[in-house]
């Protein structure tokens, strides 16, 4: 080998020697007072790419920031990437981020994708993330659907995107006495659950990306007399999936047609127009009569349910409030919030 | 002698999607099992069938489609509309939709 190749290959060996034992001199340091369980810890997740939650985690309070949170989750899924989710700086987390973050997780259990996490040292967000379910719920996966009487959030998921009627029944006895202390039917939970599990199963999946279940996180708030549900299609969303309509369907060119009767031509003007039957009535000249997302406003409309908020790819609906905003972010997929309290429409039990 | 069909009876208290593959106790599995051989009894008797929708927890729409648009399918609209009452005392609204999506029904 000619001597000044090898000065020069010499010379580089060394560099990276030092710059190595520099390194590890760093890592020892970081880990210095540490104990030996929390130097496994930060050892075991080394290679992972640490993904920070949002301080205030909510999917409808805090929409923007959690969307951007998951996006990163998601960009580190698109590139094979492990992931170390820390949530020790929420401050407040409520079902609406654990349901979605509980569904793009899976992704990663799914496909045998390496992640991990911690808790929030808050407190009240600890507690709250713990009684949950959400690590029960993250490593049963979701072969089967259980119903447990008495639990006050409850997580639930279905995969191959059946819709489950069924889960209404026991989910109304429990919601009549939270809200009421007696049972009721409330067909307006039964709609929306249908229509949300009917639109997973017929509109999630392009071309079979990710996942296709839905889940549904229901949470009992007995001191309020409420019952809060968040439902996720962790699919393509509503736009994309209406621009892959091909040729022959009814929904084809649905943009092109209701392009008129838009101000800037966005997701969300589109999104309300959707809602409110009128893009049904352009695109298919027919009534929506209660079919797929306008039967939800429909049911809100009937005071069957309240605080409905949607949020699909980039658009941002507070529904009860009639607030519509564009989001700086895409997620993923179909979001849907709602509650039902004393105030709501329900009907005697007539249940035999 | 009446002809009647109580869904809940007789089916399901929670009637399900459209078709069998997409979950339990679907519009298709009703009509198919329940409904066409009782409508066509209807048909010959030239009797009213009464299909009653309360009792259950509610239903979707592709439920009702299925079952009252694939009748108006497998007959026709007229025969449907002139050979079916429906109570529905529990969601009024109904009524007028299953009558569109009679209406509405394509072969």
């Amino acid at each position: 080998m000619n001597k000044s190749v090898k000065k020069h290959k010499d010379a580089k060996l060394l560099r990276r020697r030092l710059i190595s034992n520099q390194k590890q001199k760093k890592r020892n340091k970081s880990l210095q007072g540490l104990s030996k369980s929390e130097v496994d810890f930060i050892k075991q997740f080394k290679d992972y790419n640490k993904i920070n939650a949002p301080i205030n985690f909510s999917f409808v309070h805090s929409t923007e920031k959690t969307v951007e949170f998951i996006r990163k989750i998601e960009r580190s899924f698109s590139i094979k990437q492990k992931i170390f989710v820390n949530l020790e700086r929420v401050e407040y987390i409520d079902n609406s981020a654990i349901i979605v973050l509980l569904s793009v997780m899976n992704l990663f259990r799914s496909r045998g994708l390496g992640f991990g996490g911690n808790y929030p040292i808050a407190e009240d967000a600890a507690i709250l993330l713990y009684n949950s379910g959400f690590l029960k719920s993250l490593f049963r996966g979701s072969r089967k659907l259980t119903y447990t009487f008495g639990k006050k959030n409850q997580l639930f998921t279905q995969e191959n995107k059946k819709v489950v009627a069924s889960l209404g029944h026991p989910l109304m006895i429990e919601v009549g006495f939270t809200i009421f202390g007696e049972r009721k039917i409330f067909k307006g939970l039964q709609r929306i659950l249908l229509e949300l599990m009917q639109n997973t199963n017929n509109h999630a999946v392009v071309d079979n990306k990710g996942q296709k279940n839905w889940w549904l996180s229901v949470n009992h708030d007995r001191e309020n007399n409420k019952v809060a549900f968040s439902f996720v299609d962790y699919g393509v969303g509503v736009f994309e999936s209406l621009k892959s309509k091909k040729e022959g369907n009814k929904w084809f060119g649905a943009f092109e047609k209701v392009k008129n009767r838009l101000k800037y031509g966005t997701n969300e003007e589109v999104l309300k127009l959707l809602l409110n039957g009128d893009l049904h009535m352009t695109v298919t000249g027919k009534h929506f009569r209660g079919k797929g997302i306008p039967g939800m406003k429909q049911v809100l409309d009937r005071n069957q349910i309240s605080n409905l908020h949607v949020i699909t790819n980039d658009a941002y609906a507070d529904v009860s409030g009639n607030n519509y905003k564009k989001l700086r972010n895409h997620f993923s997929g179909t979001f849907v919030y709602w509650d039902i309290d004393d105030t709501n429409q329900t009907t005697e039990w007539s249940i035999k | 002698m009446e002809y009647k069909i109580k869904i809940a009876e007789v089916f399901s208290i929670s009637p399900g999607s459209r078709h069998p593959d997409e979950g339990d106790y679907s519009g298709q599995e009703f009509r198919e099992k329940i409904l066409i051989p009782m409508f066509r009894k209807c048909l010959n008797a030239k009797q009213f069938l009464t299909i009653d929708l309360d009792g259950t927890l509610g239903y979707g729409t592709s439920f009702l489609e299925e079952v009252f648009g694939g009748l108006a399918r497998e007959f026709t609209v007229d025969e449907v509309l002139n050979h079916i009452k429906i109570i529905s005392n529990e969601e009024d609204y109904l009524i007028d939709d299953i009558k569109e999506y009679i209406k509405d029904a394509k072969g």
